[in-house]
């Protein structure tokens, strides 16, 4: 691509720098041909001219209207210059035939030039009729969107010496078989074909072009050019085209193995493209066969699938001239690896070096300096390591630097800022660390700068205010810290700041409002705080403005109306407070505006009805209040409204959604609403995310929910729904994956019709009182990721066909009354984290419901708390080694705890909680646990981290296994009301991650070990009603834990906070740092003295302490002496001040 | 059904982003956020502090009662470092903070003493400095007070002396200076409770100020 658009760079230029030269040879003295006039006004009519570009086509001096070049002697016109381009110049769109065009133009019998490039004739064939201009000397169609084959008829301007069909847009222009005409055009200098089809010419092309002995500059990129138009013919070509030629593009088409042989012949060519070439099967001294063209001073070779054999090398040296003379060398896009290649050095003309996506390895070598004449180096794109040479300074012409997509390493070298004509600078997606240097200040001419995607840190240096040139830059994702300097708002040109991702502080500068050219700011993801400036309003270029993720407070300024270009804004995540600025109404092109995750309160502002252009509204999670505006209705663009988890209050009803047609996300949930759409309403039909939770309905399911034939997510959580759901809801609503309904008032049955939805991924029905058996007629087509239908009145047996859904995620069937002897057939559930089926009444033998296949299966959670079930814990539970959270309290369990438990891989060593569970424990999953005693709703993170043993309430007997110490990460441990007996293990204190431990009403005996006292994070303790005797361990955690009724129960203990006082044959309990004040009596007991005397100061008390206390009487001396130097001190200070008053007195 | 796997990854995240940043209406679970935001965390001990969950109560290190009042944090022991800040006086049921053995410096905030609940307040191993706050005097509750190891300078403010039911304060290895109380619950206090400062001994009333070489 690049390297097209260098030759039509050059192309340009050469036709540009022509047609000047032409144009300004022509007198004004003569008034135009009035026949002439006429044909130029009707040429005119043939074309919509949007762009005025023939505006000044009026009055009679023809000549004097531009592009109209008249010959200065006779008044004709001879040339017309009349370039379009697609982007930012005039152009002209063709209304008429193009023969009509071609016939005005006919009666310019002098036209010699004559340049239609650029503008667009809607796909017209070339007329052949162009072929009767034969005065032409030069004509450019190129870029005209010309389609078909070009006519023999042009053969007939054998005057021409320029001929430019070059398409840009490429393919739809051809030629036939027969391409004699093109020989006919016998003084042709330059020829451009590029984007033409010449797939089908003959395979004699290049003898046809041979002929044309003028010819020194041919352009045939992307010409569908195949061996055969090369090589078969390529004996018989006339060696006079061969050196003649010195411009070669044959860059894109579809040669593949060598070069041409021919190319050895062309001895004065100076710029060959061959770029996107295959040159697999080149020889290994491709490069010095194009050595041997002496004056060849560009080559481009980019993408022609070259591998390192191609190389220079030892035994293929490269000659001297071509060392020497190379200016422009592109051999991107290749398959060299290694070191970059050591030739490079001597190739001391090189202005241009493209080295781009290789695979090259290594450092940058220092040796680059030699390359002093160097303006263009690109380098992106390889594997390069190492550090940035500091030699790289003293490329002193360097224009623009890529580095960018590689693996440099350090820190980018203070030489760079001697770069002083460097416009462009791109080091990004590197390993760059350090801070950025100073002297990037002095690259005065800098226009670009691209660090993003490095190691960056540091703060931003000021020196960077300097680069007054400067209209982007790029410093995302780095490690930056420090404030944003103020000199950043000296950059008077700055157009895209994008500095997101960083650690940057303190607060947004006032000063920004003095960067008028910005159209795009991007602050993200720092931790910028303060107040958003007033001035942001100034900045009337703005088109999008991103401070999403960061601690910004205060509140968002009323001058924000002012950013009439505004397209978005991305405020979300921050602290930002306030109420929403009334202006906001102003914003004429606002499209985008998140606002989410603030503290705004207020109401939403009436004004907002203006956003017409607004696609994207988002609120959610502030602290608004009031009502939702009515004027939302006539936002006819908006495709998304959400206004989640704030404090809106009243009616939302039909009229709010009125004209809102395109709506497909529409979140009002959790706010304080009452919804109350007619039962005939007709909702936006493109609707396919409904979050309405909390919104209060009081009605059954509504109806016009059956209209949404395309709706994917329905959540109804909490809204104040009754009635049965309708039996065909799973036909109704096909393409439901998403039905959230908990929390409502439902009952009947749950429709069997459900077992259709192919789509379904999440079923959550929980918190109703939904009645009768689970549906059992699941599907192996559907593919369940939730189902969730705890906390109803569902009773009958377990629904079997759901043991088929391998996609099951969660399944959560507590607290209904179901029942029947369970087994668990987790074999075809591979997926399955969360199995919740307690408080029920499943019955069974815990061994055969947790037997079979499922060794290492990936079960998170397994909760059976609350049934009917018997049995001895088996073996094979502990096969469940993910396991995080294993419930089985409140069951018939018999028998011993095993010893296996130290399977639990996950309780002895979690490793870093996998990121992949956390989407599971998502907002609709959530698990009541008792853990510190209590019954908590386990959701989200705390979910997701949790990790604990409940087997309490069981007739569980036996020791506790000495293994559990082993179980490091547990939070939460409860074996209470069992039977257990033996000791606590001795060395408990190893679980050092437990919150909560509960281990009363068994019949644990011995002493409380003293290792209790580590567990530094235990919060929640019970032993209350062992046997349990001694002492009660002390000292850190345990010193706060001081709840009598931890220990209560356990007549043999002894020690704080029981009352019991140990007697003295007790063991002493090993403290730590809690400092008993019973132990030192004797100083105590002085202190009372003290204290009581009626010498309160007094001489006795002190005296008697410091002859008792060694320590005392140190300190006690020690200040003594201090009084002593006080008491002078003070003394001396009075007299002073006495004396100064005396004085004082005395001078008046 | 494997193929669904990725969908269903990008159904639950979109699902998450449109439900879920409901950040905490609880300002208790907002201060204790904010003390997050405060503390580096290497080991992660405050992984599970989820602001997005309607009370603080299943997080780990803190303990609520039945009203979902914060009643303990236990962060002893936790590899933290960092500063206090004055949101953690919002903790208005706090009975048992629980810091030892951090890394946490900065000065005590002030508004600890609006904890009027707090029954333990164990800062000690740390490196906190600057002064003990006199509104500590508020606590009413206070039993324990263990602010030893850490890097606190000024004098003991005598305020504390009114603390009746302090039964054990711990203020040793520090750098406090001036004159140790004798009043209320100090008469009780051992000596090593008040080493390794720079105090000048017991108090002598009316003699010298309390902060007499500070």
């Amino acid at each position: 691509m690049r390297e097209t658009f260098h030759a039509m760079l050059v192309l340009v230029a050469v036709l540009f720098f022509g047609a000047a030269e032409f144009c300004s040879g022509r007198n004004t003295s003569f008034s135009c041909i009035e026949g002439e006039r006429e044909s130029l006004l009707k040429f005119k009519l043939c074309f919509n001219d949007l762009s005025n570009m023939l505006s000044s086509w009026k009055g009679n001096d023809c000549c004097e209207w531009r592009g109209v070049g008249c010959d200065k002697n006779s008044g004709h016109v001879v040339s017309l210059q009349l370039r379009g381009s697609i982007y930012d110049q005039p152009q002209l769109y063709l209304i008429d035939d193009v023969e009509e065009v071609v016939s005005n133009l006919l009666k310019l019998r002098y036209l010699e030039h004559l340049d239609l490039s650029g503008n667009d004739v809607n796909s017209s064939l070339i007329p052949p009729s162009f072929g009767l201009m034969k005065q032409l000397r030069y004509l450019n169609l190129s870029s005209m969107n010309f389609k078909g084959r070009i006519p023999s008829e042009l053969g007939n301007l054998t005057r021409l010496r320029v001929l430019d069909l070059v398409d840009y847009y490429g393919g739809a222009l051809k030629v036939d078989d027969d391409i004699q005409w093109i020989s006919h055009l016998s003084a042709v200098q330059k020829l451009g074909m590029s984007g033409v089809n010449l797939s089908h010419a003959s395979s004699n092309l290049f003898q046809v072009f041979g002929m044309l002995s003028s010819l020194s500059w041919l352009s045939l990129s992307d010409c569908g050019l195949k061996n055969s138009h090369l090589t078969s013919h390529s004996h018989l070509l006339n060696l006079t085209f061969l050196e003649n030629i010195q411009h070669l593009d044959i860059s894109r088409n579809s040669f593949h193995g060598s070069i041409p042989i021919f190319l050895q012949n062309m001895t004065s060519l100076t710029f060959l493209d061959m770029s996107g070439v295959n040159l697999s099967l080149a020889p290994s001294n491709l490069f010095q066969v194009l050595g041997m063209l002496p004056s060849l001073s560009w080559l481009s070779l980019s993408d022609c699938s070259l591998k390192n054999s191609h190389l220079p090398s030892h035994s293929n040296p490269l000659n001297f001239t071509f060392l020497e003379n190379i200016q422009h060398f592109d051999i991107s896009h290749n398959s060299f690896h290694g070191p970059v290649p050591i030739f490079l050095q001597n190739m001391t003309s090189l202005t241009v070096l493209s080295l781009l996506y290789n695979q090259l390895s290594g450092s940058i070598p220092d040796s680059i300096k030699q390359l002093s004449k160097l303006e263009s180096i690109d380098l992106s794109g390889n594997q390069l390591n190492g550090s940035i040479p500091d030699s790289i300074g003293q490329l002193s012409k360097l224009e623009s630097m890529y580095l960018s997509g590689n693996q440099l390493s350090g820190s980018i070298p203070y030489s760079m800022g001697q770069l002083s004509k460097l416009e462009s600078m791109d080091l990004s997606h590197n390993q760059l660390s350090g801070s950025i240097p100073d002297s990037i200040g002095q690259l005065s001419k800098l226009e670009s700068m691209d660090l993003s995607l490095n190691k960056l840190s540091g703060s931003i240096p000021g020196s960077i205010g300097q680069l007054s040139k400067l209209e982007s830059i790029y410093l995302y994702s780095n490690h930056l810290n420090g404030s944003i300097p103020d000199s950043i708002s000296q950059l008077s040109k700055l157009e895209s700041i994008y500095l997101f991702d960083n650690q940057l502080s303190g607060s947004i500068l006032n000063s920004i409002g003095q960067l008028s050219k910005l159209g795009i700011i991007d602050l993200s993801h720092n931790q910028l705080s303060g107040s958003i400036p007033d001035s942001i309003g100034q900045l009337s270029e703005l088109g999008s403005i991103y401070l999403n993720g960061n601690q910004l407070s205060g509140s968002i300024p009323d001058s924000i109306g002012q950013l009439s270009e505004l397209r978005s804004i991305y405020l979300y995540d921050n602290q930002l407070n306030g109420s929403i600025p009334d202006s906001i109404g102003q914003l004429s092109k606002l499209e985008v505006i998140h606002l989410c995750c603030n503290q705004l309160s207020g109401s939403i502002p009436n004004s907002i009805g203006q956003l017409s252009n607004l696609r994207y509204l988002r609120f959610s999670s502030n602290k608004l209040n009031g009502v939702l505006p009515n004027s939302i209705n006539k936002l006819s663009n908006l495709k998304a409204l959400l206004v989640s988890h704030n404090s809106l209050e009243g009616v939302i009803s039909e009229a709010h959604f009125a004209n809102l047609f395109k709506l497909i996300v529409l979140d009002i949930g959790s706010n304080n609403l009452n919804c109350e759409m007619k039962y005939n309403w007709r909702p936006p039909l493109d609707l396919a995310y409904i979050y309405m939770g909390s919104c209060k309905f009081g009605t059954g399911f509504p109806e016009w929910l059956s209209l949404l034939k395309t709706i994917s997510l329905i959540d109804l959580s909490n809204a104040s729904i009754s009635g049965p759901l309708p039996e065909s809801i799973g036909y109704m609503l096909p393409k439901l994956q998403g039905l959230f309904l908990t929390d409502n008032l439902l009952n009947g049955s749950i429709p069997k019709s459900l077992c259709n939805s192919k789509y379904l991924l999440f079923l959550d029905l929980s918190k109703n009182m939904f009645f009768g058996s689970i549906p059992n007629c699941w599907k192996n087509d559907q593919s369940f990721n939730f189902i969730d239908l705890s906390s109803n009145n569902l009773s009958g047996l377990f629904p079997n066909t759901m043991w088929q859904f391998s996609s099951l995620y969660v399944l959560h069937l507590s607290n209904n009354s179901l029942h029947g002897e369970l087994h668990v057939e987790l074999k075809n559930l591979t997926s399955l984290m969360i199995l919740d089926l307690g408080e029920n009444k499943f019955s069974g033998n815990l061994a055969s419901i947790v037997g079979g296949e499922i060794d290492n299966h990936g079960l998170k959670v397994l909760r059976l708390r609350g049934n009917l079930v018997s049995g001895y814990i088996p073996l094979e539970l502990c096969s469940f080694s993910q396991l995080r959270i294993l419930d089985l309290a409140e069951n018939n369990l018999t028998g011993r705890i095993p010893h296996c438990f130290t399977n639990f891989s996950t309780m002895v060593n979690a490793t870093s909680m996998d990121t992949v569970n956390n989407a599971i424990y998502s907002d609709q999953t959530y698990l009541m646990e008792v853990v510190k005693g209590r019954y908590l709703e386990y959701k989200r993170k705390t979910l997701a981290l949790q990790i604990s043993i409940d087997l309490s309430s069981n007739n569980l007997i036996g020791p506790i296994p000495e293994e559990v110490i082993f179980l490091k990460y547990l939070h939460s441990l409860n074996l209470s009301y069992n039977h257990l007996s033996g000791k606590i293990p001795e060395k408990i204190g190893q679980m050092e991650n437990l919150e909560s431990l509960d281990f009363s009403q068994n019949g644990l005996s011995g002493m409380i070990p003293n290792s209790m006292s580590s567990l530094t994070k235990l919060s929640h303790l019970n032993l209350s009603y062992n046997n349990l005797s001694g002492p009660i361990p002390t000292g850190y955690q345990l010193q706060t834990l001081e709840d009598p009724f931890i220990y209560i129960g356990n007549p043999q203990l002894c020690g704080a906070p029981l009352l019991k006082n140990c007697s003295n044959d007790a063991l002493p309990p090993t403290t730590t740092n809690f400092k008993d004040n019973d132990d030192d009596a004797l100083k105590r007991m002085w202190f009372y003295i003290i204290v009581m005397s009626g010498f309160a100061i007094g001489f006795w008390g002190v005296v008697g302490t410091l002859i008792l206390v060694k320590s005392w009487r140190y300190a006690y001396f020690q200040w003594v002496d201090d009084v002593k130097h006080w008491i002078l001190v003070v003394i001396t200070l009075k007299v002073a001040r006495f004396k100064k008053m005396f004085n004082g007195n005395l001078d008046d | 059904m494997a193929c669904l796997t990725p969908f269903f990854f990008i159904f639950f995240l979109s699902l998450s982003l449109f439900l879920s940043p409901a950040f905490s209406t609880n300002s208790e679970g907002n201060a204790l956020h904010a003390l997050r935001s405060r503390l580096s965390d290497p080991t992660n001990v405050l992984q599970s502090w989820d602001p997005t969950l309607v009370n603080p109560c299943t997080w780990f290190h803190v303990t609520c009662d039945s009203n979902n009042h914060v009643i303990r944090l236990d962060l002893g022991n936790s590899n933290v470092s960092g500063t206090l800040g004055p949101e953690l006086g919002q903790l208005k049921y706090l009975q048992y903070l629980e810091l030892y053995r951090n890394d946490i410096g900065g000065q005590i905030p002030e508004e600890l003493g609006n904890l009027e609940n707090l029954v333990s307040m164990d800062m000690y191993d740390n490196k906190f400095e600057g002064r003990i706050p006199k509104s500590f005097a508020k606590l009413k509750s206070l039993r324990f007070l263990r602010l030893n190891n850490n890097k606190l300078t000024g004098s003991i403010p005598r305020e504390l002396t009114t603390l009746t039911g302090l039964k054990v304060f711990d203020v040793s290895s520090n750098d406090l200076c001036g004159t140790i109380p004798v009043d209320g619950p100090f008469s009780s206090f051992p000596m090593e409770s008040f080493d390794n400062n720079r105090l000048n001994g017991p108090e002598l009333k009316g003699l010298v100020p309390y902060d007499f070489g500070c």
